[in-house]
């Protein structure tokens, strides 16, 4: 396993592409960290700032007016609604979207191209463990489809955080956890259909396809899909507990153990 | 290891596609230091008896034993010392020449730079433009000379190469012969070779398989195969082959 590590590390140093990736992942985590908006659009952010002063000071700073009949948080609600601007919410969530797309469809298409006979090649030489190519390729692109959807979560936390429950622990776990996880079931599946149909156009046809029959079982099964999940705004603020999120939860950990093990079946059985 | 070791055995090796027979219970014997030329026509087996001693098939029926390993798991730290270049050149198009073969010095965990210097030296530097783009935009004899050297890398104890001479120019095929001869006759590598046309391995080859239709027709050490030819009077090794399969399909038989 450590050899199959380096030896892909030599690889992907090699690739401007995978570099440019890595660079701006990386600097958008650290933007989501670092980020004044980040404390600018939270609630705890604003009170951090302004919570010791009076509703007055503050909404003469904030809102330009002395309104001293509101509290602080009505005073964040209308800071919040000043900055927010609809369209642009639609927008960023629709940009949010396509990305968890992208997060799945295509980490999903090339880890389905890399267990392919003829790149497969390239590592599977004689002696080479089976299991140790097939958990390595696998874990590799889940971590890349990880990385795009958190960093999706990253950005929709920070362009839509008018409501402070969106850093609540519970919130959190609800939705966040539920999302990745989805997407992680949306992955494993494309993965799958990526593997089994071996050649690039077909393959990219049938993931599309898989894609597809996902926001269409959202759309008609509200809970199942979770690209058609960030259409339905209510959703993403229900006051719900464990008994809400637990089955989905596991459903989607079932639904990613299927995918993985089928593709291993698929594999270890597969000429080279 | 004595010199006429045992390598590789395999027996009733079977192997179907739907209703084809691509492998029909077959048997073959490697020993150490030789070079064998895997002689047949068009789907007669050759690809798939390297595919499977190099377990690139894992649903084969029969046994095989490799440097006196059997069993899944010995089988498979066995295969660590087999070199192997079937079908095309197992490497990444995007990397270099001289990235794909480090990559497979660091894959195979031998840092010997200095074999894989003079592997390359010797088979792509000489007369050849190697760039450093990558082997997707390379000639074919470029990546037939770069799995070769591949397979190659590691000092491995068995080599299983896929017609390794086929598009290779000049220089590449002096090259290749060269290295191949010095393997099984100084270091003791056991070579199994294919051919489509058996004249590329004419003066290499120490023993000969030939297989038609799934099936081993014979086995024969080059010696050997000179006193039978000389019998039956006959020049080539192709006219042999020829011989065989006329025999096989009753269309003739061995004059």
């Amino acid at each position: 396993m450590i050899r199959l590590l380096k030896a892909q590390i030599f690889r992907n140093i090699r690739k401007p592409w995978f570099i440019l990736v890595l660079a701006l992942t990386f600097l958008l985590t650290v933007w989501i960290a670092v980020s004044p908006y980040r404390d600018q659009f939270s609630y705890q952010g604003f009170m951090n700032r302004y919570g010791d002063m009076s509703p007055a000071t503050v909404s003469r700073f904030v809102l330009g007016e002395s309104r001293p009949d509101l509290s602080i948080s009505d005073i964040f609600d209308e800071y919040m609604l000043a900055h927010k601007d609809e369209h642009l919410r639609q927008a960023y969530l629709s940009t949010a979207m396509g990305l968890a797309i992208l997060g799945c469809v295509l980490p999903a298409f090339f880890v389905g191209r890399e267990l392919g006979k003829r790149k497969i090649r390239a590592v599977l030489i004689p002696g080479q463990s089976r299991a140790e190519v097939f958990i390595w390729i696998v874990v590799r692109y889940f971590l890349v489809a990880f990385i795009i959807i958190t960093a999706v979560l990253g950005m929709i936390r920070i362009q839509w955080s008018v409501e402070p429950r969106m850093f609540d622990h519970s919130y959190m776990v609800n939705t966040q956890l539920r999302f990745v996880l989805y997407c992680l079931a949306v992955f494993s599946g494309m993965m799958f259909v990526t593997f089994l149909v071996k050649r690039p156009i077909p393959s990219a046809i049938a993931s599309l396809a898989f894609v597809g029959l996902a926001v269409l079982s959202g759309k008609l099964i509200p809970s199942v899909s979770p690209v058609s999940e960030l259409f339905m705004e209510a959703y993403w603020y229900q006051e719900t507990g464990p008994e809400f999120w637990m089955p989905h939860v596991i459903a989607s950990l079932i639904i990613i153990a299927v995918f993985i093990a089928a593709s291993w079946l698929v594999f270890r059985r597969r000429e080279i | 290891m004595d010199a006429q070791e045992t390598v590789i055995s395999a027996r009733g090796l079977t192997k179907r596609y739907g209703k084809k027979t691509a492998l029909d219970n077959v048997d073959v014997e490697i020993k150490k230091g030789r070079l064998y030329g895997l002689i047949g026509s068009e789907g007669a087996g050759k690809t798939t008896l390297l595919r499977a001693l190099a377990g690139f098939i894992p649903s084969c029926k029969g046994e095989i034993e490799i440097l006196g390993s059997t069993g899944k798991g010995a089988l498979r730290r066995a295969r660590r010392s087999v070199g192997a270049f079937i079908d095309v050149p197992a490497c990444y198009d995007e990397l270099s020449v001289g990235d794909n073969l480090k990559m497979r010095g660091i894959l195979l965990g031998k840092k010997d730079d200095e074999r894989r210097l003079e592997l390359r030296e010797k088979f792509l530097l000489k007369n050849r433009h190697v760039g450093k783009r990558g082997l997707r935009s390379a000639s074919l004899g470029v990546k037939q000379v770069t799995g070769i050297v591949a397979a190659m890398i590691g000092d491995p104890k068995i080599l299983l190469l896929d017609e390794p001479l086929y598009g290779l120019d000049t220089d590449g095929l002096v090259a290749a012969r060269d290295e191949f001869t010095k393997l099984y006759s100084e270091k003791g590598v056991a070579i199994l070779a294919s051919a489509h046309d058996p004249a590329e391995l004419d003066e290499l080859a120490t023993d000969y398989i030939f297989m038609s239709g799934g099936r081993v027709l014979e086995q024969i050490s080059a010696d050997a195969l000179g006193g039978k030819m000389a019998e039956l009077g006959l020049e080539t090794v192709g006219e042999y082959y020829a011989s065989l399969t006329g025999a096989e399909t009753g269309k003739g038989g061995a004059k």
